[in-house]
């Protein structure tokens, strides 16, 4: 039954998915193919990076070194533009897999076969899923070709898991938006609550570094969890990923908790 | 042998402090076609979706195929069939690929009878569902209340919109299903429609359920006008006689009268006489349905 579920919302979103894909692509081709002019200017622009203030760089690029080919990747791809990418798709996605059933009436349709409200939840979760594991795959290929082509000087699995980091962070916003989505049946307070959440904890993690009174509460933070302790330069942090992967399920049972329970709007 | 298919007890909802239906206890029989009538508003969908397990009752349960509507949903959806009132399908499918899904989700489809019934309804399967007219849109989602043969069918106001071609094909495959023994639940404020296709009918006003009675009954109790026309002239004392028979008026050898429950009596009477003809106005179940209403008013 889930199966079935699964295949069909997978089916639908086709198109989006390899709209994603090609964004994917493209960003991991213009960073790593850039590498080489960036690194024959490395000295003007460590010169220039260094006298940009500490709050800025550290939530901007990531505060690495901008001229080894970890710390340009972090700061051109993974601190800001890939895990936007991902979590964009994942939330618009997420937000709205039960919330814009509910709100179209499609999923009186839904549930008046038999399947169970859960299981309902648990196919459009598995879905996420799959979807984050492929734009997960294409995004390691094309880096992975981008950085042989330009022969960067980095482990191939460093990056793996920095990409695996990346699925988790994701899956953590994903399982939040779709949590919401099924406490609440509503897209725009879904997408809202976690736009609101992911921009709060962000900013959190990326000022910590500067400003004394968010130290205390970096440690919350999930982008602190996926990249504080960066996967690039010392491999994944389990204790971190594990972090992620928690709160990922107790956002998915709270929404299935309450989903189970509450009248649907249908 | 309990024979119930629908059994309510003192089922409830409010939906915060405005009300749903109240303590309706509502009994449907093996076999049978149970009309729900009622006003918009009354609590038919509410009951509805309470028996469809997508909202939860305040108080009070309900049992369908002996099962908790509640807790045994997953199983009891096996063998029920629903048409909502408002269709919202997936609207991105194909009708043939959207009923694939529906048959997926509930199994064992037998896919010649499916077609076997698009036929009938000459529906359109091979065109996405948003570029459907309502009615197309309707036979899919006849067909995918009926495609798995369920034990019960739950239907929401079917006809509202429905063409009137469709509506009659849809009537044969209603009865159709009576004859092999399932049982359909159909809410409705059309009582014409109700009144064609009923054994019994349940009146629901203001969330309470006011009345369940034989459409025969009701008939029975109908209130009707009658005009008699006579060869010659008759006696009025004879008919004044016959129980049930008032207002009694003859007029240039016409009798008119209204006559409560059968006519039986007065057709008795009138054959002592060479009668022309017999107009009888076919009682209105909006009358009785009325009468019910103003009745428990007080």
């Amino acid at each position: 039954m889930i199966i079935k579920l699964v295949k069909k919302v997978l089916k639908d979103q086709r198109n989006s998915l390899i709209f994603w894909s090609l964004g994917n692509v493209f960003v991991a081709t213009y960073v790593t193919q850039l590498f080489p002019t960036v690194q024959k200017s490395a000295a003007s622009l460590k010169q220039y990076i260094e006298s940009m203030p500490e709050s800025f760089r550290s939530s901007f690029l990531g505060n690495a070194d901008f001229t080894t080919p970890e710390g340009y990747l972090t700061a051109e791809m993974f601190s800001f533009m890939i895990p936007l990418l991902f979590l964009i798709f994942a939330v618009t996605f997420a937000s709205s897999a039960i919330a814009a059933e509910e709100e179209k009436g499609t999923l009186e349709v839904l549930l008046s076969n038999p399947v169970n409200r859960s299981k309902a939840v648990i196919g459009k979760f598995l879905v996420l899923f799959i979807d984050l594991i492929f734009l997960a795959a294409v995004l390691l290929v094309a880096t992975g070709v981008g950085i042989s082509l330009v022969n960067m000087d980095i482990d191939f699995y460093f990056i793996v898991d920095m990409v695996i980091s990346l699925v988790l962070l994701t899956l953590y916003f994903g399982s939040l938006a779709l949590s919401l989505g099924c406490m609440f049946g509503s897209r725009a307070i879904s997408a809202s609550l976690t736009g609101v959440v992911g921009v709060g904890t962000y900013l959190i993690n990326a000022f910590a570094p500067s400003v004394e009174s968010l130290q205390k509460f970096q440690k919350f933070s999930p982008f602190y969890d996926y990249i504080g302790i960066n996967p690039l330069i010392n491999g994944l942090n389990i204790k971190n990923a594990f972090d992620l992967v928690l709160f990922s399920a107790i956002f998915l049972i709270a929404g299935l908790i309450v989903f189970q329970r509450r009248d649907l709007k249908i | 042998m309990d024979n119930s298919i629908i059994s309510t007890s003192n089922l409830t909802k409010f939906y915060g402090n405005k009300r749903g239906i109240i303590s309706v206890n509502l009994n449907v029989l093996k076999g049978e076609v149970f009309g729900f009538l009622g006003p918009n508003g009354a609590g038919k969908t509410t009951t509805i979706r309470l028996l469809m397990d997508f909202i939860r009752p305040s108080g009070g349960k309900a049992l369908i195929f002996g099962m908790d509507s509640k807790n045994d949903s997953v199983a009891i959806k096996k063998r029920i069939g629903y048409l909502p009132g408002e269709l919202h399908l997936y609207e991105n499918l194909t009708g043939r690929s959207f009923l694939r899904f529906m048959a997926d989700l509930k199994g064992g489809v037998e896919w010649d009878f499916v077609n076997g019934m698009a036929d009938k309804l000459k529906a359109e399967l091979n065109v996405k569902i948003k570029s459907l007219s309502h009615g197309n849109k309707q036979k899919i989602s006849i067909i995918a209340a009926f495609m798995h043969k369920p034990d019960l069918v739950i239907l929401d106001e079917p006809t509202s919109g429905l063409d009137p071609l469709i509506q009659l094909e849809f009537h044969v495959i209603i009865s159709e299903f009576k004859k092999m023994g399932k049982t359909v639940f159909i809410s409705s404020h059309n009582l014409g429609e109700v009144e064609k296709i009923c054994d019994r009918i349940g009146v629901i006003k203001e969330g309470k359920l006011i009345a369940i009675e034989k459409v025969g009954t009701l008939k029975d109790q109908a209130i009707r006008r009658v005009e008699v026309y006579f060869a010659g002239p008759v006696d009025q004392r004879d008919f004044a006689r016959i129980e049930g028979v008032t207002a009694i008026e003859i007029k240039d050898k016409v009798l008119n009268c209204v006559v409560v429950g059968s006519l039986d009596q007065l057709v008795k009477v009138a054959a002592k006489y060479q009668v022309v003809d017999i107009v009888s106005h076919e009682p209105n179940l909006e009358e009785i349905f009325m009468n019910y209403y103003q009745g428990n008013d007080n």
